[in-house]
Parts: structure tokens; C-alpha cells; sequence
């Protein structure tokens, strides 16, 4: 590939990121699923495939915290794949993973590879830590809480 | 400027490091940022401190590389945690008494590499993922 054709290709591929984020942000399912050659995620290894089962794990993620927001502060490129660094903002007012709504806040690190061949994208695979989510939303207790 | 091949090379050195458990071993600058699940560490020592809980609760601690992606200085990596949890797991939370069980989680981490060394590993797991492997079953907060 010539290096304008490679940055031109990065340059889509970063578009189609930015509008997946901003689809997912204004809690618009549909637009967010547009964005994907093939709807699919994988969040911490378990997988969505498919337009339903996207729809389903979004849904969810949404009525448990109904202001979600996602924040990926730089993006890197990688052959087939662009990589970024953020954060997951929300407060807990709806059921989540079976805990009924705490009304607690939560804010924690992610980082998501979004997998492109060319310029479709095929996954957004995130990585985060389901145990700080469990302690925010006071599941589990604080470190150093001998509860 | 870093070169693709040395880059790897400094990532092979830090894998072979962990799954021998030498801590002298590690490619690491010594002011390496290092951030984890509930970790946000600075240096060395404190880095080693969080690998060294993991090799002391599991003896047997390997980590598998499955893939790595990126290009420079800045790469990720993806693969899998195994052990056998024969040690003391000591956590902010608490000690965790051997269990005798064996845990298989998957990880994925962003590394920066400056020379021949680590200049910042994040590293990114469930923990959640880990307690239940150990049977430890989050308690509803009361």
C-alpha cells in the first residue's frame, strides 16, 4: 500500500471509531450497530455477536447507567486495528448485572481495540476491570474495609 | 527511534522475566509508570511489588502472549494469566489463603518503550473474573 493510500485508510478508520463513539454516547443503539461491518463486541473475553446480541448487551449497559459515556483520550494505530486508551463514566440508576440501582456514581479505566479489515470494522474489544465497577457501585467493599 | 525488531525483542525479555520469576530480569526503566487494575504505581520497586504478590500466590505464575499489535514506541499486548493458586494472595482487601485452584484470565496491556526498557506498562484484567476463579464470590456491601 502507498503511504497516502495507508493514510487515507487511517483516516476512515479513525472517522468510523469517532462516530461509533459518539453513536454509543448519544445512547443511539442502532447508529452505534450502523458503524460496524458485522455488529460485535467483546467486553473482558465474553462475546456479543450479532446485531440482537449487540442490541441486548448495549441495552443493558444503558438501563444501568442511563448517562453512560465513553471517553477514549488517544487513538493508535496498528495494522488492522485502532487502539485507544479511556475512561467509562455513568451512574448506577438502573439494574446492572443483577445489582438493583445503587445511585452511585462510577468512573473507570478501559482500553478498546476496534478490529478493522480495511475499512470495516469487525469488533470493539474492550478490557476494563469488572471489580472496580462491583466496589463503586458498592458491591465489594473498598480496599482496606475489613467488612 | 525504536526498530520494530528491538521493540519485540524488549517485549520477549519482559515476558521471559515474569515466567521465570526474576525480578532482575525486567526490561524496565526505573521510574516505569505502571498502572493496574487498582494500581497506579511509580518505579520499580513498586511495579515489582504488584508482580510479586502474583508470583507469591501463584508459584506457577505464567503469562501467554496470544498477540501483539501497534507500532513505534507504543504496543499492545493481549493473552492469558495461568496458575495454581498454592501461595498467600495478598490484596488490599486482605490475605487469601491458598485455595489450591487454578486460574486462567485473560489480560491486555499497552506498553511504551523507550531504548531497550519499559518506559509504562497499563495493564488491563477483571479481578472480578479472578475472585470467582478463587471461589471468593463478591459479598453484597452492607
Amino acid at each position: 500500500m502507498t503511504v497516502t493510500a495507508e493514510q487515507s485508510l487511517r483516516e476512515r478508520r479513525e472517522a468510523i471509531v469517532a462516530e461509533h463513539l459518539a453513536a454509543e454516547n448519544r445512547h443511539d443503539i442502532e447508529a452505534t450497530i450502523a458503524t460496524f461491518h458485522r455488529a460485535r463486541y467483546q467486553v473482558n473475553g465474553e462475546t456479543s455477536d450479532g446485531e440482537t446480541a449487540v442490541r441486548e448487551l448495549l441495552g443493558e449497559l444503558l438501563t444501568g447507567f442511563p448517562d453512560f459515556h465513553a471517553t477514549v483520550e488517544k487513538v493508535h494505530h496498528a495494522d488492522n486495528a485502532v487502539i485507544g486508551e479511556g475512561r467509562i463514566t455513568g451512574t448506577h440508576k438502573g439494574p446492572f448485572s443483577g445489582v438493583p440501582a445503587t445511585g452511585r456514581p462510577v468512573d473507570y479505566p478501559i482500553v478498546a481495540i476496534f478490529e478493522f479489515e480495511e475499512d470495516r470494522l469487525l469488533c470493539e474489544k474492550v478490557y476494563f476491570d469488572g471489580a472496580t465497577i462491583l466496589t463503586q457501585i458498592a458491591v465489594l467493599p473498598e480496599p482496606g474495609d475489613s467488612r | 527511534m525504536t526498530d520494530e525488531t528491538g521493540t519485540k525483542q524488549v517485549v520477549e525479555r519482559h515476558f521471559a522475566a515474569f515466567n521465570a520469576h526474576d525480578a532482575d530480569a525486567f526490561p524496565w526503566t526505573e521510574d516505569i509508570e505502571w498502572e493496574a487494575p487498582g494500581a497506579q504505581l511509580r518505579g520499580r520497586e513498586q511495579a515489582l511489588g504488584f508482580i510479586g504478590t502474583f508470583w507469591e500466590a501463584f508459584p506457577d505464575a505464567q503469562v501467554h502472549l496470544a498477540r501483539l499489535i501497534g507500532e513505534g514506541s507504543l504496543l499492545a499486548g493481549e493473552g492469558r494469566f495461568t496458575g495454581t493458586h498454592t501461595g498467600t494472595m495478598r490484596t488490599p482487601a486482605g490475605e487469601l489463603p491458598p485455595t489450591g485452584r487454578q486460574v486462567d484470565f485473560r489480560w491486555m496491556a499497552m506498553y511504551e518503550v523507550c531504548g531497550d526498557e519499559f518506559a509504562a506498562e497499563h495493564l488491563y484484567f477483571d479481578q472480578a473474573e479472578l475472585m470467582a476463579q478463587l471461589g471468593v464470590t463478591p459479598a453484597p456491601a452492607s
